[in-house]
């Protein structure tokens, strides 16, 4: 299960030394956000050490959808410590994915 | 009404929903073919590259494959595929007219096709224009949005819509339409028009400002369903494994939706491990 970040927390978690940060934008009720959860997983799995996953519920976080931009589900960012590196939008495989990461 | 339960449910009526649903048949499995019409195959002039079959026109193959399948007591319906939902361990697929229940469900649809050739679209995609109101819909909590379309599937995704935004336009996009509620604008689309997102919707009249646009055209393509079911894509075609199953368990795909060549003989190999793959799916699920 990837934590999710709120309003409340996230600066702790995407912070000036936060190094590589992958966020899922998702909601409980997305399906194509649902099947990103466990490719994400994998990744946070796969790439431990290289960089952190969470998950942020844009049915709850709005405002932090808001703040990012995100206007369509699922959104992916990377942040480089707190900014912002890409994104990408919508469901990938677990291989697009890691190929739009380029590690 | 909700039909009874079934084995596997499947979407389209070209050659790979027919042999999946002849081989599911001869594996003893209750299936049901739904289609809406005979797709890419019957605008084809000849097709000749098939074993034991002379030059035939897409539009008779099609018809034979139908007429057998018909023969060994499947039924073939013609019906509108508006949505699959999953519930616990099986589907629920609805159309214009019914609702069926299926343990398993394969998506024959064909090509995946471009939902609406607009200027702007792939620009904005994402960025203003929406495939998906369940999805993408609370970013318009109480704001205006249009909608595209004309018909049934325009209606389903204006209620999902409508838990959002009571503010709707419909654009019809040259179809004579009407909507009891919501106003209708009919004049032709040109084009979706902003800088870093959509600022506005340009027909041939006038220019409308919208910051979200959802797409609802014509009928629901392999596309849309798979987007609304979490069925993970690479480049328009479906991803399946070996068994022709997609990241979705109990939802698997076949023919040209899934990508590779668009060849009648390919399609029915993926029709007969598609029939053999969820057999086998089936068959875990009841030991």
């Amino acid at each position: 299960m990837l934590f999710d970040l709120t309003n409340d927390n996230i600066n702790d978690f995407i912070n000036k030394s936060s190094g590589l940060v992958l966020v899922e934008f998702y909601t409980p009720t997305c399906k194509n956000c649902q099947s990103l959860l466990p490719i994400l997983e994998d990744i946070s799995d796969d790439y431990y050490g290289q960089l952190k996953v969470y998950k942020i519920n844009c049915e709850t976080e709005i405002q932090l959808a808001d703040t990012y931009d995100v206007f369509s589900l699922p959104t992916t960012i990377l942040f480089d410590n707190e900014l912002p590196l890409k994104e990408i939008s919508g469901l990938h495989s677990y291989k697009q994915i890691v190929s739009w990461l380029d590690l | 009404m909700v039909r009874f339960m079934i084995d596997t449910l499947i979407i389209g009526v070209g050659p790979a929903g027919i042999s999946a649903a002849i081989n599911l048949r001869k594996l003893n499995r209750t299936v049901r073919v739904i289609g809406k019409d005979t797709g890419q195959l019957s605008s084809l002039d000849v097709i000749d590259n098939l074993y034991g079959q002379g030059p035939i026109s897409g539009q008779m193959l099609i018809e034979k494959g139908i007429h057998q399948a018909k023969q060994l007591g499947i039924e073939v319906i013609t019906e509108i595929v508006l949505s699959i939902v999953s519930n616990l361990d099986h589907f629920i697929i609805t159309t214009n007219k019914n609702n069926y229940q299926s343990k398993t469900v394969l998506l024959a649809t064909g090509k995946p096709r471009v939902q609406i050739d607009l200027e702007g679209y792939e620009t904005f995609k994402s960025k203003g224009v929406h495939l998906c109101a369940t999805c993408d819909g609370l970013f318009y909590r109480n704001k205006p949005v249009a909608i595209i379309g004309s018909g049934v599937y325009l209606e389903q995704e204006i209620r999902t819509l409508e838990n959002y935004t009571k503010d709707i336009t419909i654009f019809t996009n040259g179809h004579d339409y009407n909507h009891d509620t919501y106003p209708t604008v009919k004049d032709s689309l040109c084009a979706f028009i902003g800088e870093k997102r959509l600022t506005h919707l340009k027909t041939s009249k006038n220019t409308y400002p919208f910051k979200g646009v959802f797409l609802a055209v014509n009928h629901p393509k392999a596309a849309e369903l798979s987007l609304k079911l979490g069925v993970i894509m690479t480049d328009d075609n479906i991803d399946v494994d070996q068994n022709m199953q997609t990241n979705i368990k109990g939802i698997f795909a076949a023919g040209d939706c899934i990508g590779g060549r668009l060849q009648v003989p390919k399609a029915l190999y993926n029709g007969f491990l598609a029939a053999h793959g969820i057999n086998d799916y089936l068959r875990g699920r009841e030991k």
